[in-house]
């Protein structure tokens, strides 16, 4: 047996036999052909690059790229229209028999060693624009991904380097067990996905060597390791672990449709924070009352030209029409000034998290902000979009913002209301909440900047980590004024950081008069089932328990307390 | 059959631009078209060839045109250099 150890990046237990997707390994096959044969593999070219340019034609449509894409893609159309291309390849299927697949790989070897070795780097730089197009002639040739998916079923755990997005709708209409990456983490596409739809998935682990196809395999994807070949007992063990696993998932389900109410009937709005477009299938099953948290940062990262307002409107639109009537709140962007430097090299900062990030960035590039508000406003035509500034710290911030959203309103003649929130997530908003709820249509909190900011911890920072404790009656106190300051104003409240899903304050947040708990796509069920088990008058009537208090021991006694006295025992849902 | 020869004038040369624009017009007339340069000659119509070439600025071209429309097309060709490809 053999133990690697990754990163867990979204949990669950998969057990199964192992199936390697390789990629880039590219094995050619030499075969020499019969004189009879030469038109056969001469009529697979033509049809090889038909196919691929119709699916380029069918992407160049789907997605309005930047500029700087199209003309990639153009490119790569004209090289597979190369009529030089075609007769060299024709040339060494007729002359010297081979088969396509060979001819292709000496004809673009030799092609491509040409560029490369071309003294203007200008045009070395196309051996790039050869390789890729070798590279795809070769997968539509070897058809190699979907005979793989063929062959995969509910036992199979999924090798791979690198998980492209669209793979992952295929492993779970597969049922597999799990998948298990090189590369990737946490807020990779794919994993997102992957964790929306609860397949387990350990990146960081280098399999090569280590694991072969068929291999037995545990993922324990709560712990980020992957058992090769394990004994008897450990096997019984996760199968025990996974059967508790299912039976969970079984019971989640079974609420997927229910609406969200507490044991008494009092209704609450369960909301999901999502940050694309795909993700509004699994939202849309476990019957989730909105967006609470749209986070928009997605399409400004690991690029390397800024987003076009017909890219973001587009974005912006499938989640609206995935939405219908139900609210989505868009928040604008998000991003620190340091993940935006790529743009603006001057924004390398020192201490980024008090730095210009949030609306902040916003209001420091107007244009980027305009561009995003348009795009936003032109997709609220769709649905029900609202807006929210993340990071405000002041009244003035928010009037800034809020007018640039005025302006462009009038600029595109948009008639429609637009209602515009503030997130809490700065002691300073909070402190200020009952002006800022004069001029904001909702609040949304922000726990873990709140937090972060109140008791001044980076909770990365392993040696005081533990200082980011939730239970600081100072950082509850904020929550406290700030949902007070809402209702006195008579506008919304909602939560949308971690704590929103956290069990052990969910009571508490409700019992502030929170009315809205936006959380990630895989804990909609689980907060459901918690929040059914709530008595909603015993905790309205519950004295209140922030007074008196100053230390988060004691807090953390008090809020237990309160718990076990407004939690129902009931059967299971 | 016509050969001309041209300089060609647009300051990066026949990069992946103008070489896509001229293959394109190329690709519209019936005629053969062949681009020589010092020693090698490539098919006009071909992107990978054009690029072949590496025709940097102010490096002289020799265009050779065979077919029915060869007298359209080098017009066109000639206009496309002379515009330096709209750049």
């Amino acid at each position: 047996m053999q133990t690697l150890v990754g990163i867990a990046v979204s949990s669950g237990i998969g057990i199964g036999q192992a199936i390697i997707i390789s990629d880039k390994s590219i094995e050619i096959e030499k075969r020499h052909i019969d004189q009879a044969e030469i038109e056969k593999e001469q009529g697979r070219y033509i049809s090889a690059i038909e196919a691929i340019s119709k699916n380029i034609d069918e992407h160049l449509d789907q997605f309005i790229k930047a500029k700087e894409e199209r003309e990639i893609f153009e490119a790569h159309k004209m090289i597979l229209a190369d009529p030089e291309i075609q007769k060299g390849v024709f040339d060494l299927i007729a002359r010297e028999l081979h088969n396509l697949e060979y001819a292709l790989k000496i004809y673009f070897d030799k092609t491509i060693s040409f560029f490369k070795e071309m003294k203007n780097v200008f045009y070395a730089e196309r051996a790039g624009d050869y390789q890729d197009i070798y590279e795809r002639l070769i997968n539509h040739l070897q058809n190699k991904s979907s005979l793989i998916i063929d062959e995969m079923n509910q036992d199979s755990i999924v090798l791979m380097r690198d998980c492209p997005p669209s793979m992952i709708a295929e492993l779970i209409k597969k049922k597999v067990q799990g998948l298990v990456l090189v590369k990737g983490n946490k807020t990779s596409h794919a994993v997102i996905l992957a964790r929306g739809m609860s397949l387990p998935v350990v990146t960081g682990i280098q399999f090569n060597q280590k694991i072969k196809d068929g291999d037995d395999l545990i993922l324990d994807a709560e712990q980020g390791i992957v058992f090769v070949n394990p004994d008897e007992k450990l096997l019984n063990k996760y199968h025990e672990q996974k059967a508790k696993e299912n039976e969970e998932m079984a019971n989640l389900k079974s609420i997927s449709s229910l609406p969200t109410v507490t044991a008494d009937g009092k209704v609450i709005q369960l909301m999901a924070n999502i940050e694309m477009p795909e993700e509004m299938e699994i939202v849309n099953q476990n019957n989730a009352d909105g967006i609470g948290l749209f986070r928009t940062e997605f399409l400004y990262m690991d690029r390397d030209s800024l987003p076009t307002e017909n890219e973001l409107f587009e974005f912006y639109k499938a989640v609206s029409e995935q939405a219908k009537e139900k609210p989505v709140i868009v928040r604008t962007i998000d991003v620190g000034g340091d993940k935006m430097a790529k743009w603006y090299p001057h924004l390398q900062e020192i201490n980024p998290y008090l730095g210009c990030r949030g609306i902040r960035f916003s209001l420091t590039y107007p244009e980027i902000f305009k561009t995003q508000i348009r795009a936003i406003l032109r997709a609220a035509e769709f649905g029900n979009l609202q807006i929210m500034f993340p990071l405000v710290s002041s009244v003035e911030e928010f009037r800034k913002a809020k007018d640039y959203v005025l302006e462009c309103a009038a600029e595109l003649q948009y008639k429609q209301e637009i209602r515009i929130g503030t997130m809490i997530e700065i002691p300073s908003a909070a402190l200020i909440a009952d002006q800022l709820a004069k001029e904001s249509d909702f609040f949304s909190i922000g726990t873990n900047d709140l937090l972060q900011y109140t008791v001044a911890v980076d909770r990365n920072n392993e040696t005081i980590a533990g200082l980011y404790n939730s239970y600081h009656p100072a950082f509850l106190k904020l929550i406290k004024m700030t949902a007070e300051a809402a209702k006195s104003n008579n506008i919304m409240i909602a939560v949308c950081g971690e704590l929103a899903a956290n069990e052990s304050f969910i009571g508490l947040l409700l019992k502030f008069g929170v009315q809205e708990l936006s959380v990630s796509t895989h804990s909609l069920l689980k907060t459901r089932r918690f929040i059914s088990s709530i008595n909603y008058q015993k905790l309205v009537d519950y004295p209140d328990i922030l007074t008196n208090i100053g230390d988060s021991g004691k807090m953390k006694e008090a809020i237990d307390k309160m718990n076990t006295e407004i939690i129902e025992k009931k059967e299971k849902v | 059959m016509i050969k001309k020869k041209i300089i060609v004038q647009n300051p990066l040369g026949l990069h992946a631009r103008p070489s896509s624009l001229l293959v394109k017009l190329a690709n519209q007339f019936r005629s053969d078209f062949y681009i020589r340069k010092d020693d090698m000659t490539i098919n006009g119509k071909s992107i990978m060839g054009v690029m072949m070439l590496a025709a940097e600025c102010m490096s002289e071209i020799e265009l050779i045109i065979d077919g029915v429309d060869e007298e359209y097309l080098l017009k066109e060709v000639e206009k496309l250099f002379a515009e330096r490809f709209g750049e």
